[in-house]
């Protein structure tokens, strides 16, 4: 199982240092975004590394692939700057550099990962909104705090008697 | 020293083909192709002659729908013409924003993979724009949380 980026929005405060600390890890261009929703919830998204990705079967070079762990990537120089894949994302979490004429899409940090740091989103995110592991490890939190928020939904146990 | 005539390609673009995407106008080194947006429509602008480079096909190997013809020009054109084509822009449900080529959406359809066409509201998400996607998709997250949290709200 691949190692990515999870969201949990229960936990998002729309501080946005996600975004900024992405920024700043790839030369000033967001991978992920913090979406509001009727001002009540912030929402992190950034590529969510499809299984038979869209962009992948969109992309007619090559320039976007699936690896063996399951993540996709990115080649720039294989990249005709076409944009098709922008508009196969169905979450609208590509984007295009306008400045290199090719998109660019969250690639886990690699350059960081490559010198034994995590994604620099996760580990800034100061609510652990963001946390970068594998699926299993990051559901098991998930399930625990659904489960309590389903028992304490519950009515109180009526008194013996 | 040759001048570029001498090395002169016609550009020959098959625009039934042409889907309107930005491949030619963004891998092209001499900027022949441009392409432009407004009132819900896209106009390309393709030079069809070309001396940049006698061995340069970034063009014709950039297109996705293999409408670029590139041949060894016979003759040498006295002047540079263009040859223009326009598509419709497709506009986004939600905003209302053109966002992509209509052409670009059919090209898409066919390809999208069978997982993100089971759900009810099986590919109404193309016809967003990107931006609508991030919020349609954030709605939704936000939606399963209530539900989780607050079991009675939603």
């Amino acid at each position: 199982m691949a190692r990515l980026i999870y969201a949990d929005p229960s936990h998002c405060i729309d501080c946005r240092a996600c975004e900024v600390a992405c920024q700043r890890e790839h030369e000033g261009l967001p991978n992920v975004w913090v979406v509001r929703v009727e001002d009540r919830f912030a929402v992190p998204l950034s590529c969510r590394h499809c299984e038979r990705a869209p962009c992948v079967v969109a992309c007619y070079t090559g320039a976007l692939s699936e690896t063996e762990e399951g993540t996709i990537s990115f080649d720039a120089a294989k990249c005709t700057g076409c944009g098709l894949c922008l508009f196969a994302c169905p979450f609208g979490v590509m984007g295009f550099d306008w400045v290199s004429k090719v998109v660019h899409q969250c690639d886990l940090c690699a350059v960081r990962q490559a010198e034994g740091k995590l994604p620099a989103c996760a580990v800034t995110c100061p609510t652990n909104a963001l946390a970068y592991g594998e699926y299993e490890a990051f559901t098991q939190g998930a399930k625990r705090r659904a489960a309590l928020a389903m028992v304490r939904a519950l009515p109180p146990r009526p008194a013996a008697g | 020293m040759m001048t570029g005539n001498l090395n002169q390609l016609v550009v020959d673009v098959d625009t039934d083909k042409c889907i309107g995407c930005w491949a030619c106008t963004h891998v092209c080194p001499a900027d022949l192709f441009t392409f432009a947006d407004q009132d819900g429509r896209r106009t390309l602008r393709f030079a069809n002659t070309c001396h940049y480079e006698e061995d340069c096909t970034r063009c014709a190997d950039a297109c996705p729908e293999e409408a670029i013809t590139l041949t060894t020009a016979t003759e040498t054109a006295s002047e540079a013409a263009y040859l223009t084509a326009t598509f419709d822009l497709l506009d986004c449900q939600q905003c209302g924003t053109p966002f992509t080529t209509t052409r670009i959406v059919d090209r898409l359809l066919g390809a999208i993979p069978p997982q993100f066409q089971t759900d009810a509201e099986a590919l109404s998400w193309v016809r967003l724009c990107p931006s609508c996607r991030q919020l349609t998709e954030g709605e939704r997250m936000a939606r399963e949380w209530v539900m989780v949290r607050w079991p009675g709200e939603a």
